[in-house]
């Protein structure tokens, strides 16, 4: 017997505002809509394929009446495919997301950003291929 | 430039390895090979610095469809509620008393594990189980 990873859920003020933003950084679509929360994805999970294989897991937006208090404990990591950290920094940038300072030393081949509601998030080493 | 694509879910936490060994227990995940060069994960920590030992954690999809998860140690506890969780599904395509029953023994092979079981919560028809991993991490059983 197991579980399967099938939603991140994320709490924010605007689900509609934030799933916007993420499906743009993840190339994710609107799967699903319900009165206070927002689902996005890579795919439409079935029950038959979340039972016969791991899956990637969708986000969930959930609208919360409480803001943010601290940095979160969980947070995504983003690696670019198909060009630089530093050309998907800008991009997202132009998104709404904003670089911040969780206190990681300046030396780091990762660039701390943050959402538009200020959650943490990373963007690793690119993964394109290298000429 | 089209989209990024590709994530992985992060932990901040005290104990990286005991909690990505508490979350494959959860998932099905597995430790991956350690890193190039070192025979065992101990030998890696053995050629560690003192203060980098223990440092960080991972767990991964064997299947590779699933984000890695990744723990890395912090020097701050847990405060506030996390902001995101996941959300763990054994439950899909059930409703009812069936849904419900899947959910309870999902929560029940999860406490010997450390799990912590917060609420069931169940309206006759839709259930869910908000639980807390070994550092008190929020996630749901639905």
């Amino acid at each position: 017997m197991t579980s399967r990873f099938t939603e991140l859920a994320v709490d924010c003020h605007d689900p509609e505002r934030l799933a916007a933003f993420w499906c743009e950084v993840l190339d994710f679509k609107v799967i699903d809509r319900s009165e206070g929360k927002v689902e996005i994805g890579c795919w439409v999970p079935t029950v038959e394929d979340v039972r016969a294989r791991q899956m990637p897991p969708t986000l969930l937006f959930i609208q919360v009446p409480e803001g943010k208090s601290v940095k979160n404990r969980l947070h995504l990591d983003v690696s670019p495919i198909d060009g630089s950290t530093e050309d998907e920094v800008t991009r997202l940038l132009g998104l709404g997301a904003t670089k911040t300072d969780v206190g990681q030393s300046s030396d780091r081949n990762w660039v701390v950003m943050a959402d538009p509601e200020g959650n943490e998030f990373c963007v690793l080493r690119t993964l394109a291929p290298q000429n | 430039m089209s989209a990024i694509k590709k994530f992985q879910v992060t932990f901040d936490c005290a104990e990286p390895e005991r909690l990505a060994r508490f979350w494959c227990e959860v998932l099905g995940y597995v430790v991956p090979p350690p890193p190039e060069g070192f025979e065992t994960w101990d030998d890696y920590k053995r050629s560690q610095p003192p203060e980098q030992r223990d440092s960080w954690f991972a767990c991964i999809d064997p299947s590779g469809v699933g984000p890695r998860l990744y723990f890395q140690r912090v020097p701050e506890g847990k405060i506030a509620k996390n902001r995101v969780h996941l959300d763990v599904r054994v439950g899909t395509g059930l409703v009812g008393k069936e849904r419900l029953a899947a959910l309870e023994a999902e929560c029940a092979r999860l406490v010997p594990l450390g799990a912590v079981h917060v609420q069931t919560l169940y309206d006759g028809n839709d259930s869910c189980i908000p639980m807390l991993d070994i550092e008190g991490n929020e996630f749901c059983i639905d």
